[in-house]
């Protein structure tokens, strides 16, 4: 209460508006950071494989030189770690669906294969996971935010039963979350508890008005479900799990935490190229880090099989998912490379960007979180899905070992092959870690071919 | 027929009383209007009464496909047991599994708040992207999921609608459609009961139970007793209906929820069916009174001339703009960015010109009730100035779109306008597999077989220099490993080499004399001139647009064998009935066991 009352008297008297990307504002209240740091957990989705020869450093341990891709991130070296070859195993290979990115991308953070089934009712996400089940994760405005691009793309479904498997890397259950992806509307979310004029009384009447709404419509959907078939059911249940949701946020929307001043609405359109836009997602990204918002996060850099077109970086037509399918040739694998070290200069400018918000612990943002970065397949011309493109950055407040490590499991000659041995650890395994290090004790995950955590990264 | 398991035998009689009524509601709904409007000029047709294999058969005899069709149908998936099915009729059984309860996708959401409450904003635009089907349609029920996300985004919707309702000025007829009373102090109980009594079936396509409005009064008092104005009471109450699960999905009762028997549609669930089929919103005052009438059900003819009203309606538009913009992927236009420096005559203009085209030509092709391989074989289109130039065409004078013949030119038919030849392009060149498989899973139903499970594309031998693209992608159909799938879609998508990627004719390539030759089934054809003759006799081609319409407006796939095996007999019943114009595949599906009954799931 207090906290929501000092943070309206802030915003209503003195907020200095300044627009995105600028705006560098982070005001801290004493009771609002307590001694432990808040732990927040973010996957970064990129689509269509990465260029592994241009990812892969040539030495295990630390003190590598950086390959190109990676080099965007040389000042943050200490506050990484790279897991080369790892395999997401059975989850998707053989792929269902065959064509491989959906069930790439629909495994990513679940383990899960596909197999043509819609209502999976296991197909949780870890990022789920960990926002029920981590205490240090619970009672924000938002209990997960899901953000993304939209992209030149067919809008096909690559063989999965709809086009949410290409979309959606965060699932609850059967639901997938789909991505905000404009910048107005995640603006909005992220700032729906900040209202410059409201009082106390105003926020709490308003409140418990829509309360009193959704519980009606909530009891109403409880009726309907009773009278449903089977299959039917599972959508009213959906709605019934979501109106709660809401339920839920309203109640917490005004929660305190980081807080900080409402900055000015980004402008950029929906239909501005896509150069400009991934700029302003992953600020508001770190906005909502910041503003403590959520302290679960997905982001995905595109849809999987992308069509966007990269001459902004490669100089030539590239149409990413047509060039993934590079069959070798020279301009294709090039114009791989650029896009993939356009991809880590995005992610890097976010990771310093957080690594520059210092929290009450003395440590930054980053340092108190854990970011995990990976790709629906490893190289794009054969869809595989071992060889995986793995990046975890911030140590979690010193429960995982960064340190810049490079860990290597499988046996790799240098240079090193566009697609690398198989039979690497299960990419799960490092699921279960990050997990564990969230507090949620969990010895496998998704379809249980993962067994135990990465023991690697664990302090 | 002895597969028939004992709880079928009730579907099986109701497909066929049901077929008997499709047969006498097709007869009276015919108005005659055939031949008029733009199109409808007998130099539209070429196919006239010879050349297609469609649209001649009688009505009895099945040769409205060419015989046999069904065992030879369906490439590589089954398709055996539409062979057995007398000409004309549906099976009579479904096993694709049932209608999952939908919730109203994007379009369906702006379009029914629009002609709920008369408003002009468009909330579900900034919804969630919905997910489209195997299939690419948006209003399967099995894919349609809800998140959170959603479920807060009707939230502000349902406020933003309410609260603009309350801004209008008291006269405003949009206002008045709603708030028809003004509460009196005291007594405001008694006009919210009003207001609600009549928003709420409205809102819920259907009448509602005394017990409903109590629980909705319940709200309202609750929220006034509460300290709110009885304004913002009410406010509540309006707002609760917009998020109620009536209004939110598309909910068909089933009596008898896990029993798997068909049952037939109550009246407001068939005439919700229809609305949202044809105009992709919530039934109008007119289709509602037929409902309460009892005459949709009762009223064999009653459908068809509900058809022929409804499809006079400018909301019909809906068919061109979601329908036709899903199956012939309009939508795709809309983040296509083709490389300005390998070709500079491409602008926004020319995008959105070709997506418009493609509209305007489907819509001409309803409108006119032409037969459906006009599609393909149309000596005309509705071209703007810039697609003239583009498509080399005589001057079109003005800014707005007009009917051109395109008797001995370049173009004839969907597959030679520009929307589908960018669409399945990459943005410097064509794409002949994107364009193949284009014609096998949009007009087909018959998309080629996945990629090998081990697939890794090797490395290419060169092609020549300055080959072609043709001869590029013989090279790679020359590794077994890629002609697997290549053999499907190259000879197609190889006959339009003579349309860049954005749709301009072309006759070389790298400066070499283009060959525009190709083969569908093993018949050779050059160009797209030739190929649209053998498309349309294709008898894939009328299975699939039953199939496509039926996916659309039963909302649930049908691609399945049973499920093409009954797109198939709907397609021979279509054909048999109007021969294969655009009102009779309406009618059809409309009629069709499939459109007109639910079945429940087993627990």
């Amino acid at each position: 209460m207090i906290n929501r009352g000092s943070r309206r008297r802030f915003l209503g008297s003195s907020a200095a508006v300044v627009g995105l990307p600028f705006f560098e504002s982070l005001q801290r209240s004493a009771n609002a950071q307590a001694a432990a740091a808040p732990m927040r957990f973010m996957a970064i989705y990129v689509p269509n494989g990465i260029h592994m020869p241009d990812w892969t450093p040539t030495a295990t341990g630390t003190g590598w030189a950086m390959p190109y891709i990676l080099a965007p991130l040389e000042s943050l070296r200490t506050k990484i770690a790279v897991l080369s070859g790892l395999d997401h195993h059975m989850t998707a290979e053989p792929a269902d669906p065959p064509g491989g990115h959906a069930s790439g991308t629909a495994s990513f953070l679940t383990m899960r294969k596909v197999n043509n089934n819609a209502n999976d009712p296991n197909r949780t996400s870890i990022d789920q996971v960990i926002a029920a089940m981590s205490p240090g994760v619970a009672g924000r405005p938002l209990p997960s935010l899901q953000l993304g691009l939209t992209v030149t793309n067919d809008g096909g479904s690559d063989g999965a039963p709809s086009t949410s498997f290409n979309e959606c890397v965060a699932w609850n259950k059967n639901t997938p979350l789909p991505n905000t992806t404009s910048a107005q509307t995640a603006f909005d979310r992220i700032f729906a508890g900040f209202s410059p004029t409201a009082t106390n009384a105003d926020a709490a009447r308003r409140a418990a008005l829509r309360t009193s709404v959704l519980d009606n419509v909530a009891k109403q959907t409880q009726t309907l479900q009773g009278k449903l078939n089977p299959a039917d059911r599972i959508k009213a249940d959906q709605y019934f799990t979501s109106i709660r949701a809401l339920e839920t946020r309203i109640q917490s929307l005004t929660a305190g935490g980081g807080t900080c001043a409402m900055p000015a609405k980004p402008t950029v359109a929906n239909t501005a190229p896509y150069k400009d836009r991934v700029p302003v997602m992953f600020e508001l990204a770190a906005l909502a880090l910041q503003c403590d918002v959520t302290r679960v996060m997905t982001f995905m850099v595109a849809r999987s099989t992308s069509l966007e077109d990269f001459s902004f970086v490669t100089g030539r037509s590239s149409a990413h998912h047509n060039i993934s399918h590079h069959q070798n040739m020279q301009t294709n694998l090039d114009a791989l490379r650029l896009i993939g070290r356009w991809e880590l200069e995005q992610v890097a400018t976010f990771l310093k960007r957080i690594d520059g918000m210092i929290e009450a612990n003395g440590k930054s943002v980053l340092d108190n979180m854990s970011v995990y970065f990976s790709s629906e397949i490893s190289d794009g011309n054969s869809h595989k899905k071992y060889d995986m493109p793995v990046l975890l950055a911030g140590g979690l407040g010193g429960k995982l070992k960064m340190g810049g490590n490079h860990y290597m499991y499988t046996s790799m000659t240098f240079p090193r092959p566009v697609l690398g041995p198989a039979g690497g650890p299960h990419t799960g395994k490092v699921l279960i870690a990050l997990a564990n290090a969230f507090g949620v004790p969990i010895t496998t995950f998704g379809d249980g071919t993962a067994q135990g955590p990465l023991t690697d990264i664990l302090a | 027929m002895n597969r028939t398991k004992p709880h079928q035998f009730a579907v099986l009689l109701l497909g066929t009383w049901l077929f008997g009524l499709a047969c006498t509601a097709k007869v009276t709904g015919s108005p005659g209007r055939v031949g008029g409007g733009v199109g409808g000029g007998s130099k539209a047709d070429p196919v006239g009464s010879g050349s297609g294999g469609a649209g001649t058969g009688s009505n009895s005899d099945g040769g409205a496909l060419p015989q046999g069709s069904g065992g030879t149908a369906v490439s590589g998936g089954g398709g055996g047991s539409a062979s057995v099915i007398p000409a004309g009729l549906p099976p009579l059984t479904l096993d694709s599994g049932p209608v999952v309860m939908r919730r109203l996708n994007r379009v369906e959401y702006n379009n029914t708040v629009r002609d709920l409450l008369q408003t002009t904003l468009r909330p579900a635009d900034t919804f969630p992207t919905d997910e489209l089907s195997t299939e690419g349609f948006d209003t399967v029920g099995q894919v349609l999921d809800l998140s959170p996300l959603h479920t807060e985004q009707f939230e502000t919707a349902a406020i933003q609608l309410v609260d603009e309702l309350f801004a209008l000025p008291a006269t405003s007829p949009a206002r008045q459609k709603v708030l028809v009373c003004t509460p009196q102090t005291g007594s405001e109980a008694v006009c919210g009961r009003q207001i609600l009594a009549a928003f709420a079936p409205r809102a819920y396509r259907r009448p509602v139970t005394t017990a409903e409005i109590d629980d909705l009064m319940a709200l309202v008092t609750a929220v006034n007793t509460a300290g709110n104005t009885y304004q913002d009471a009410l406010k509540a109450g309006l707002e609760a209906v917009l998020l109620s699960p009536h209004f939110i999905f598309h909910v068909e009762n089933d009596p008898a929820p896990t029993v798997i028997d068909a049952h037939r549609l109550d009246d407001f669930e068939l005439a919700t069916r229809l609305s949202y089929f044809l105009w992709s919103s919530m039934p109008d005052d007119a289709l509602t009174a037929a409902a309460s009438t009892k005459l949709l059900t009762q009223d064999s003819a009653e459908v068809g001339r509900q058809i022929a009203r409804m499809l006079q309606d400018p909301k019909a538009s809906a068919l061109t703009d979601h329908f036709a913009a899903e199956w012939l992927t309009l939508q795709r236009l809309d983040s296509l960015a083709p490389n300005v420096t390998t070709f500079p005559a491409y602008d926004d203009a020319l995008r959105t010109s070709a997506q418009q085209e493609t509209g305007l030509f489907f819509q001409a092709l309803v409108k006119d009730n032409l037969p459906l391989e006009t599609l393909l074989l149309a000596d005309f289109t509705i071209a703007n100035a810039r697609l003239a130039t583009h498509y080399g065409l005589p001057a079109v004078a003005g800014t707005g779109f007009t009917k051109v013949n395109l008797a001995g030119t370049q173009r004839v038919g969907v597959l030679t306008q520009a929307s589908f030849l960018m669409a399945t392009s990459h943005p410097d060149r064509t794409s002949p597999v994107k364009r193949g498989v284009w014609v096998l899973e949009r007009l087909l139903c018959a998309p080629p077989p996945p990629p090998p499970p081990n697939l890794n594309i090797p490395a290419l031998v060169d092609p020549p220099a300055g080959a072609t693209l043709r001869q590029t992608l013989e090279v790679h159909r020359s590794n077994p490993t890629c002609a697997g799938c290549h053999a499907f879609f190259d000879p197609i998508g190889l006959g339009f080499e003579n349309y860049d990627a954005i749709g301009a004719f072309r006759t070389l390539d790298n400066g070499i004399k283009i060959d525009p030759t190709g083969t569908l089934n093993g018949v050779a054809f050059d160009g797209p001139a030739k190929l649209a003759p053998v498309l349309a006799k294709d008898p894939r081609f009328a299975s699939c647009m039953a199939q496509q319409l039926l996916t659309y407006a039963v909302g649930r796939s049908f691609a399945a064998a049973d499920g093409k095996a009954y797109a198939d007999a709907v397609a021979r019943n279509a054909i048999a009935q109007g021969k294969g114009q655009w009102r009779s595949w309406i009618e059809t599906i409309a009629a069709a066991e499939a459109f007109q009954t639910r079945r429940g799931v087993a627990q």
